[in-house]
């Protein structure tokens, strides 16, 4: 997030949030906008889904999954012919107006209502609300990422924010609401193949960083990014994987392709809290110690660095994740791993990434509750909010604007990047983008197929499913394939009823329930569930040339109605393959 | 009683809750009050998410994949001392290194464990000469 979460409630006169289901995801961060409502902020919702929020919304808007593109050029479009910019802010801080400008030209009110059905009142209202407001706020998450063009969602965006100067202020900003407790602190200590604490591999701040801190010559080249792995595996690229603390045999997209890719290997070494459905295809499994047990730091949705104390003793003396990675480089003989706590290892990342966390010691995270980066002395006072003096990361501190343009196919993505480049005359060297679905119904595979989470649940369930209150109490539902109303007419299925989904990825059962809350055509599911996981259809063939993201929020299925010994004869097969040692079945009544 | 201070493992939007134990087991969970975050809230899961810790189903001791009491691929997982799996896994890393080559090892690492767990795993892939590490934040 360029701004802090809590601005929502305090600062931000309208909140425009976009692919985000934010009362099931994120419950506390909808409740700081539910505050900010009262205070007289206005909610917009764009989402394929009537969520919770869209209910409570000042606008609802309602587009088909994957339409984000032809959308925010639209409302773009709208903003430049009405006169709505920032041109100071354009003018001053910004490259590439004229581009934008050109390249949303096409985009009428009239020409989005026609391809996506969008009431053009809505979208002028949206338009208006958010450009004229003294402070707007965008919102998103994997709602906007999880497509082949989720960076271009983004650009977009970014776009939108630029023209009209809702950035670098209280309550504005770019805001991805992040899924994963850690996943902001586990990119920013480079867990990430391109990347380590000091920056990109690839430049020579990394490598001199690398030198002094590591003493070691840092690979410049970047690694394999984690949904090529499968495909590494099979190639013999990869002999030895590594997997702590994930269970990507059920969270990566094509879970099938996957697990068969791991029978290849040579080595599987899975570190992890339960005996997780990847564990339970390991060679060797390593147990650590879990939250609570262990002292250290996360950083939050807001870039905010906290600390986390250690509660109870680990059961068995099992010691923390840190430590038995160290413990084995030890072994090896690798210097550099001689931590006796986690402070020590703390501040040797402040070391190796001076500018950004020298100044966030333990002290100060506890004494003030948290800090964000960047933090570059023990006197600054952390950044909540990026940008405040609007200037960006690139040499000459302006901001691009990335035209984008939209195909009606993958495959023309090249085509169309090409042709926006001529009909709006930009140079070679500067960035353009394109917009496109990845997948569109036909004959056989005739609806929408769309992921998402449950507030109770959590991920893969690794954690929440082990939960009484959670497993029993609050999850009523269970497993379940949410279908449009239309659909659940043309296939004749009733709520309650058992359905089978497929495509040419994966299949899936459950129970049926009828969600009027649905855009036409539409089927939802979870991956919370490994009897049910939303992901075995998912699309791994495709992906956003610049994220290596899958699509997870758009494919295509069919679905019909079985019988309730057709579901059972399924279910026991799905439990073989993902669970095959016995001590782990499946979790209910266990 | 005795009250920690800690941050939810669940969302990104790191709620701060107070965790309160008794003879080494957590008994109850409150969110941290005026707190910049959560400000006195807390959602379903930071209020009972902690049971998990508590477990029967945690993982205690190694496994390895063994028949007639040596490792196979066609083996079944089982138990082993610490001192055992220790030595596997640097046996098996040490030697795909030497037989392959640094890049033939790759890691997966994770986006709800600690900042420390994760600086520390990234930094033994990019010592032993790799840069093959990631983790599910496109997920
Ligand atoms: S929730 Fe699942 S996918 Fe996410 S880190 Fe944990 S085990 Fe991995
Ligand atoms: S309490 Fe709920 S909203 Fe807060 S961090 Fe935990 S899961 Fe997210």
């Amino acid at each position: 997030m360029t701004n802090n979460l809590v601005e929502f409630a305090t600062d931000a006169d309208v909140i425009f949030c976009i692919g985000t289901n934010t009362s099931e995801c994120h419950p506390i961060i909808a409740m700081q906008m539910l505050r900010g409502m009262k205070r007289g902020a206005k909610l917009i919702v764009i989402d394929p889904k009537k969520t919770d929020m869209a209910k409570k919304a000042d606008i609802f808007l309602q587009i088909p999954v994957g339409a984000n593109i032809q959308l925010l050029n639209t409302i773009i479009n709208y903003i430049i012919q009405n006169d709505l910019c920032n041109k100071e802010f354009i003018k001053k801080h910004c490259h590439g107006f004229d581009y934008i400008k050109e390249a949303v030209k096409d985009f009428t009110l009239e020409r989005l209502e026609k391809e996506i059905g969008a009431d053009p009142e809505k979208v002028k209202q949206i338009a208006e609300l958010y450009a004229k407001a003294p402070a707007s706020s965008i919102a998103y998450t994997m709602g906007i990422t999880q497509f082949v063009d989720g960076t271009a969602n983004v650009m977009s965006l970014s776009n939108l924010a630029l023209i009209t100067g809702q950035i670098g202020r209280p309550g504005t900003g770019i805001n991805p609401l992040r899924g994963q407790n850690n996943v902001q602190g586990a990119c920013d200590m480079g867990a990430l193949p391109n990347w380590i604490p000091a920056g990109s591999v690839t430049t020579e701040f990394a490598q001199s960083q690398a030198k002094i801190v590591w003493k070691t010559e840092l690979n410049p080249q970047p690694g394999y990014i984690m949904t090529d792995v499968p495909h590494h595996i099979e190639e013999g690229n990869i002999k030895l994987l590594y997997v702590f603390g994930e269970n990507p045999a059920m969270s990566d997209p094509w879970t099938e392709h996957f697990i068969h890719a791991c029978h290849e290997l040579e080595t599987l070494i899975v570190q992890d809290i339960f005996l997780t459905e990847t564990a339970q295809i390991a060679d060797l499994v390593l147990p650590a110690a879990t939250w609570t047990e262990k002292e250290g730091t996360f950083l939050n949705t807001s870039r905010v660095v906290q600390h986390l104390a250690k509660a109870v003793e680990p059961v068995a003396g099992l010691e923390p994740d840190w430590k038995v990675i160290c413990n084995i480089a030890k072994r090896m003989e690798i210097a550099g791993f001689d931590f006796s706590k986690a402070e020590d290892i703390w501040n040797e990342v402040r070391k190796l990434s001076p500018n950004q966390f020298g100044g966030i010691s333990y002290e100060r995270i506890k004494k003030e509750q948290g800090l964000a980066w960047p933090c570059p002395d023990e006197n600054h006072p952390g950044t909540p909010i990026q940008y405040a003096d609007f200037k960006s990361f690139l040499p000459d501190g302006k901001f691009k604007i990335v035209p984008i343009g939209h195909a009606d196919d993958e495959k023309q993505r090249d085509v169309f990047e090409a042709e926006i480049r001529k009909k709006c005359k930009i140079p070679d060297d500067y960035p353009v983008a394109c917009g496109m679905p990845s997948a569109v119904p036909t004959k056989v595979y005739p609806c929408m197929f769309t992921t998402g989470r449950k507030v109770y649940h959590y991920h893969t369930g690794t954690m929440t499913r082990e939960c009484k209150a959670l497993e029993f109490g609050a999850d009523i539902m269970g497993a379940s394939i949410e279908v449009s109303p239309d659909i659940a007419e043309s296939q004749d299925l009733e709520t309650g009823c058992y359905a089978l989904v497929e495509n040419k990825n994966g299949k899936m059962v459950a129970k049926v329930f009828i969600n009027p809350d649905l855009i036409e055509g539409t089927i939802f599911t979870t991956f919370h569930y490994h009897e049910a996981d939303g992901n075995k259809l998912a699309d791994a063939s495709q992906k956003d040339p610049l994220s290596g993201m899958n699509p997870l929020k758009m494919s295509i299925a069919g679905i019909r109605k079985i019988s309730e010994k057709e579901f059972r004869e399924f279910r026991i097969k799905e439990d073989e393959l993902m669970h095959p040692s016995k001590m782990y079945k499946t979790v209910k009544g266990a | 009683m005795k009250k920690f201070q800690t941050v939810c493992p669940y969302c990104g939007t790191g709620c701060n809750i107070d965790i309160f134990v008794e003879n080494n087991k957590i008994v109850k969970a409150e969110p941290t009050k005026k707190h910049p975050v959560n400000d006195g809230e807390l959602c379903l899961k930071g209020m009972y998410g902690w049971e998990y810790v508590h477990s029967p189903r945690r993982l205690t001791k190694p496994l390895l994949r063994k028949k007639n009491g040596v490792f196979s691929k066609e083996g079944k997982l089982e138990e082993v001392s610490w001192d055992e799996a220790y030595e596997f896994a640097t046996d098996r890393i040490k030697a795909t290194v030497k037989n392959y080559s640094p890049n033939h090892i790759m890691g997966f690492s994770s986006a709800r464990c600690l900042n420390e767990d994760n600086y520390v795993f990234q930094k033994l892939f990019r010592v032993l000469g790799t840069n093959n590490v990631d983790h599910c934040a496109r997920l």
